[in-house]
């Protein structure tokens, strides 16, 4: 296994997707940018780990490479009405958002991860070492029909692509949860967040980090 | 060590229309979305999976199916409704979710000390196979039908109706280890080259779904790096820059690429070959050779093979 402290940035293209907001109900509004707990999410399941506490402390840094364009249709969700569970009134259309072409950068600091080994340690080995990875499920971003095409580890070519960076501001209109309690929502964290202009600028700042943590 | 199976399917030429969009006014509209900064139509992952679903109901090769289409009640007859992964194909690969809430609201109630909160409980199996989206090739021209309705005409009678004539393409992805029957993953490969009905008049029962070509790739890899790969241009011609792209890169080893159909007789074909891809103009001849790979990756045996 490669042991080094440097953050890794990898790569991500996603085709479609919906990041949806957390308090969106009957429409299913989507976030413009995946937020930090999807992105954890996607990163554990991509090196086969089901424990979500596991690498609390891990800092990561987000920043857009594409401009996803913003489509709506609508679809049928499903929801508990009635408990035969093919009672017509358990699903409904309803309109959802969706975005396409998302072309992303994470970068992964260790952080305050205690894990041995840390979870970028264990993504730059799965990276390296695809077949000693095991896991299960299509790897997704948002719901697992939205199908990660690629991900790889940021070349030198790459870095002459403008990004956007994700900062943390505290004026920020952007409201993105970096921890998620499925049962109920007491648990689950936000924080604000302001996407910059885009830079050649492929160094986070101080303010782009997010460190991962529960309540 | 995890095996992946996954594939971009194109499928031929049609007339799509109804998509489960919505109406405006009298106009049944397609769903669409932008694309490429064109507005592409689009089919659900939803209506590709009922498909699938309703041919290994109507495949007449022992399969087994939990959720059973009812084509004179047009509604869905379930067999077991605790579901059964070991016996029906359908549990197994597509997954299930039964959820029941709780019966009082946990927040609702003083919790009495020593006691736990009401909590629901949910009898769950995250599907195996993943189905993307489907999306159109060329962009939507905003082609109208104008129709009216058989018998007896009222003031509802007429109605119009988008037409989309194009080739949709969709990806999937798959982990065999996670079947409860690994040799299932044959069943999924024989349904979606089969894949007859899925979008089109009447919500599902009219555009072809079969491959006119298709990728496919097994690997350890986990991510599949092919999503969407082909692209036709305004001669109609198909092509998969992106793919070749990928393979001059080093980013996908050409040896899992299986790739058949219409773009095995191209001069990209061609290429594909040259770079090493198993190549073939048969569809399912190609799947008969990459099956026998499986097989033997997976240790299946020749009964399960099928």
């Amino acid at each position: 296994m490669t042991v080094t402290t440097q953050p890794l940035a990898l790569r991500v293209d996603v085709p479609i997707a919906c990041f949806r907001k957390s308090r969106a109900r009957e429409y299913a509004e989507t976030y413009p940018v995946p937020p930090p707990s999807t992105i954890y999410g996607m990163l554990l399941s991509l090196v086969g780990e089901m424990n979500r506490h596991k690498h609390c402390g891990v800092k990561l840094a987000i920043s857009l490479l594409s401009k996803p364009q913003q489509s709506t249709v609508i679809r049928t969700f499903r929801r508990f009405k009635k408990k035969e569970i093919h009672d017509p009134t358990n699903a409904r259309p309803d309109y959802q958002e969706l975005l396409t072409n998302i072309q992303f950068v994470v970068c992964i600091d260790a952080g305050e991860d205690t894990a041995q080994p840390t979870l970028p340690e264990r993504l730059r080995d799965a990276l390296t070492n695809p077949s000693t990875v095991r896991r299960f499920g299509g790897l997704c971003l948002g719901e697992s029909r939205d199908l990660i095409n690629s991900v790889s580890i940021v070349r030198d070519k790459d870095k002459n692509n403008p990004l956007q960076w994700l900062e943390q501001n505290e004026d920020g209109l952007l409201t993105l949860p970096y921890w998620v309690d499925h049962i109920g929502s007491k648990g689950t964290r936000w924080r604000r967040y302001h996407l910059m202009q885009p830079s050649k600028e492929w160094q986070p700042s101080q303010q782009s980090w997010t460190t991962i943590q529960s309540a | 060590m995890t095996f992946h199976l996954f594939g971009n399917i194109l499928t031929s030429y049609g007339t799509a229309a109804n998509n489960r969009g919505e109406n405006e006014g009298n106009i049944t509209t397609l769903q669409k979305i932008l694309w490429q900064n064109e507005v592409r139509t689009t089919v659900s992952a939803e209506a590709i999976r009922w498909a699938l679903r309703y041919y290994w109901q109507t495949a007449g090769n022992n399969y087994r199916v939990n959720r059973q289409w009812n084509d004179e009640k047009n509604d869905n007859v379930w067999q077991n409704s605790n579901f059964d992964d070991s016996a029906f194909i359908d549990d197994d690969v597509l997954g299930f979710m039964r959820a029941e809430g709780a019966k009082t609201e946990a927040s609702d109630e003083p919790k009495a000390k020593g006691k736990k909160a009401p909590k629901g409980t949910t009898t769950a199996k995250r599907g195996v196979l993943e189905v993307t989206r489907a999306v159109s090739t060329i962009p939507y021209a905003g082609d109208i039908t104008f129709n009216a309705a058989s018998g007896q005409k009222g003031r509802t009678s007429l109605y119009g109706t988008e037409v989309h004539g194009t080739r949709y393409q969709y990806g999937f992805a798959l982990t065999p280890d996670r079947l409860k029957e690994k040799s299932r993953i044959i069943a999924v490969l024989d349904g979606l080259t089969s894949l007859g009905e899925v979008g089109g008049n009447h919500s599902r029962f009219l555009y072809d779904f079969s491959p006119d070509s298709i990728i496919l790739r097994w690997t350890h890899d986990f991510s599949p790096r092919i999503l969407y790969a082909f692209e036709e241009d305004e001669a109609g011609n198909i092509s998969v820059p992106e793919l070749l792209r990928r393979i001059e890169d080093e980013d996908i080893d050409p040896t899992e690429l299986w790739v058949a159909g219409a773009i095995a007789k191209t001069e990209e074909g061609d290429q594909l070959e040259e770079c090493g891809v198993n190549i073939l103009g048969g569809i399912k001849k190609l799947v008969e050779q990459l099956k026998r790979t499986i097989a033997r990756d997976l240790e299946l045996s020749k009964e399960e093979l099928g």
